[in-house]
């Protein structure tokens, strides 16, 4: 996220410090799949901003150099009826709202993609959907934002960020910098870092394990809500995120989970050996919507933050950017800002922890 | 998955593994050795020098239980995952002995990746199965103290071996040539080895390469039950921290380490340090009468039994006295492939330390090194040691990269709970 700002930055001859306690990348970004998602949201505004932001991908990976992305295609499917309703439903009102989302039967979707389980009951799919290599993006967006003259002080450790009368002092054992305007692009440590300045940003931990299967001959063609495969030939598929907070361990239930869920998507990976597990926790918005916009309360205060990140990742990159240099939030993310959620909330009045809900 | 507990778990039956289990079985526990090989002995089975040791450890093992052919495959807390005729059992164990052993990992060379350049204790294992003939040859041998034995064994058999070496050690037989030129820089070949080059810059023919190299811990599972390393070359490499009674430091209670997992030493002091682990976990357990006695005897064996520099370097390790500030480097062209599995080279990793990449883990996001079926088994220490040269910085400085479960590629039907028929994919790769 802080990467896709910092370029979006540079191309408007504004030149950012990017600061990070370990290398760029490390976060959520290291533990994402790399999918592009542009369909499966409930909300009509979530799927237009990702119908955008995804858009805008051929166009940045030629800026900035190849990420592997491809637009496979993606496909949602669901196993129960309500699911089966529920996605029925979306496809009728986003072809409403213009956009090319379908509902196929399961034989519709089996001809497509055998591979998948024939006890599914149908999906939803979106020709606009694709994925990514999620660690070629970040180095290629720091390399095209560093040539433009951005600052990388990577590895810095531990930062503590103080208020100035003007500004911010951000205090690490590496040194300290000072700067005027500050954007928050922590991820699933947002609301960590926003309650060390007096304010809550309703961001939560979203916690969830994906498996890498050996490298096999291709059976996925699209990018599925559960599994995609790589190039390489490995297929990473994973369990639905859970809210455990932050913990990175790979546990037993995380594994058996995941591997429950890839096996009941698609069969044949049963007997597919297992070559690797890894857990992840990404950023996770109160409302599913990405948070762009500046802290009412703090000035020069700005927060990014997106479940789907990589999804996000151009459109949030061009929004920040506009936002800080033209001091105008774009038309693109009205619907991002801080203002929607509860004021007393961002103001710190509420100091207790949202409970958790159901994403 | 099923559940199981067991009072003393021992992994890795090599011979410090069959030693421990032994010594627990004896000692009245309730023990489960477990072994990846369909084999029992280790290194013993294979490398000549402890057959007899080993076969007499068996035989002390009684009707203690034995899983062959089945590998711990994660560590959950004090939970041992362990793949076991094809599903998983999770064990749930008061005590666990890791004997887990040492490996031999090559240096990176120029054409180090071809097919027939094996470690050592590869080229023994190849020849116990009868793999090697006459098509293996011309067979040179880069010889540390070990190789001149198998080179003799091959001469003797009428395979035409050679011993790359300074000097013609005592009771090399007189069919095996040396190669005197320097070590061996650089292999040639196209898909297999043909030829090897020397320091001298002399060629010659070569159609199997064993390379006896360094034989480091393997520290997987102690690694993931939270256990910190110390880098110690004496020891071989990375090698877990613990006292003078084995039990291995770190979150887990009641976890013990033996034999080379504790650093490498001879067949003997692995026994001995397998009984010692064992003393140590009846003694926790309430199941060792006049225990200080029993531990400070089993030391003393130990001791005598210990090759006399890797006891002083395992001393300094439990007592806390290792300075952690070695440094190591590597040198060679930028093509020499690092990664085997995903075709990394030295000059691809060089290019990610250019952009910024400080640790193992940045450098497996930037260039996929330690992605590939190996998990980084094969690479991680020569790439640790490479970074360590270029960055400047201590091996002990440097995180080492992350280990998860599963350590081992594991099928996910065994992974699973409950087995339904499986559909048979062919791998891309083996």
């Amino acid at each position: 996220m802080g990467c896709t700002i910092a370029y979006h930055l540079t191309r408007r001859k504004i030149t950012p410090v990017v600061l990070d306690r370990e290398g760029a990348g490390g976060g959520a970004s290291a533990a994402d799949p790399g999918a592009v998602w542009t369909h499966p949201f409930t909300a009509p505004d979530g799927a237009e901003l990702a119908l955008r932001s995804a858009g805008r991908y051929p166009r940045l990976q030629e800026a900035i150099g190849a990420i592997e992305y491809l637009r496979t295609g993606g496909l949602a499917p669901a196993f129960t009826e309500d699911r089966a309703q529920a996605g029925i439903e979306l496809a009728q009102r986003q072809q409403a709202a213009g956009f090319d989302v379908r509902w196929f039967s399961r034989d519709e979707v089996l001809r497509r993609e055998p591979a998948l389980s024939p006890a599914i009951l149908g999906a939803t799919y979106s020709p606009h959907d694709g994925s990514l290599n999620p660690f070629l993006l970040v180095r290629r967006l720091v390399a095209a934002a560093r040539s433009n003259g951005a600052e990388f002080l990577l590895h810095r450790g531990d930062v503590a960020i103080q208020p100035l009368s003007r500004g911010f002092l951000l205090r690490s054992g590496r040194g300290d910098v000072e700067i005027r305007r500050l954007v928050v692009a922590t991820g699933p440590w947002t609301h960590a870092v926003g309650r060390s300045l007096g304010v809550v940003i309703p961001v939560r931990q979203v916690h969830g394990h994906i498996l890498v299967s050996e490298a096999l001959p291709p059976i996925l063609r699209h990018t599925i809500v559960g599994a995609r495969q790589q190039i390489t030939g490995e297929i990473l598929f994973g369990g639905s995120p859970s809210e455990t907070g932050e913990d990175r361990e790979v546990s037993l239930d995380g594994i058996r989970h995941a591997v429950h869920e890839g096996v009941r998507l698609i069969p044949a990976l049963r007997s597919a050996r297992v070559i690797r597990a890894f857990s992840g926790v990404r950023a996770g918005p109160e409302d599913e919507l990405p948070i762009v916009g500046e802290v009412p309360s703090i000035e020069g205060l700005y927060v990014a933050a997106a479940r789907h990140a990589i999804t996000f990742a151009p459109l949030i990159g061009e929004a920040m950017a506009a936002l800080i240099d033209t001091g105008r939030v774009p038309d693109d993310v009205r619907a991002c800002g801080l203002e929607r959620f509860r004021p007393e909330i961002l103001l710190g009045a509420e100091s207790r922890q949202d409970s958790p809900k159901n994403l | 998955m099923t559940s199981l507990a067991v009072q003393v778990v021992v992994v890795g039956g090599g011979v410090s593994g069959l030693a421990a289990a032994g010594e627990a079985h004896a000692g009245g526990a309730r023990v489960l050795l477990i072994e990846e090989r369909p084999v029992l002995g280790g290194r013993a089975a294979i490398v000549p020098g402890a057959r007899g040791l080993a076969e007499g450890l068996m035989r002390e093992l009684r009707n203690a239980e034995v899983w062959r052919n089945s590998v711990v495959w994660g560590v959950f807390g004090r939970t041992l995952a362990a793949l076991h005729r094809g599903r998983t059992s999770l064990l749930q164990a008061d005590a666990i002995i890791l004997t887990t052993g040492a490996v031999e990992q090559m240096i990176p060379f120029p054409g180090w990746t071809l097919d027939g350049i094996t470690t050592l204790d590869d080229g023994w294992e190849a020849f116990r199965g009868g793999k090697i003939g006459p098509s293996n040859a011309p067979v040179a041998i880069v010889a540390g103290e070990e190789g001149a034995s198998l080179a003799s064994r091959l001469a003797e058999r009428g395979i035409a071996a050679r011993l790359v070496a300074q000097e013609r050690p005592k009771g090399l037989s007189e069919k095996v040539s040396l190669l005197e030129g320097g070590p061996v820089v650089a292999a040639r070949g196209s898909g297999a080895v043909e030829r090897i080059v020397l320091a001298d810059g002399g060629e010659h023919e070569c159609r199997m390469l064993c390379v006896e190299s360094t034989r480091a811990p393997r520290t997987d599972l102690a690694r993931l039950a939270g256990s910190p390393c110390v880098y110690q070359p004496r020891l071989g490499g990375y090698v877990p921290r613990y006292d003078r009674a084995m039990t291995l430091h770190g979150p887990v209670t009641r976890l013990f380490v033996a034999g080379d997992a504790g650093g490498v030493d001879a067949p003997r002091a692995a026994a001995e340090s397998g009984r010692l682990a064992a003393r140590s976990a009846l003694q926790e357990l309430g199941l060792l009468p006049d225990a200080e006695s029993k531990m400070e005897e089993t030391r003393q064996r130990l001791r005598a039994a210990a090759v006399p520099l890797i006891a002083r370097a395992r001393e300094a390790l439990t007592t806390g006295a290792m300075p952690d500030d070695v440094l190591e480097r590597w040198e060679g062209p930028p093509e020499t492939i690092f990664c085997k599995c995903e075709g990394v080279t030295a000059g691809a990793l060089q290019a990610a330390v250019d952009e910024g990449a400080r640790t193992a883990d940045e450098l497996k996001r930037a260039t996929r090194c330690g992605m590939g079926l190996c998990q980084w088994r094969w690479c991680g220490t020569p790439v640790m040691r490479w970074l360590s040269g270029v960055l400047e910085v201590p091996m002990g400085r440097l995180p080492l990269p992350r280990v998860r479960p599963p350590v081992r590629a594991i099928p996910a039907s065994a992974l699973a709970d409950g087995d339904d028929p499986a559909v048979a994919l062919p791998s891309l790769r083996n």
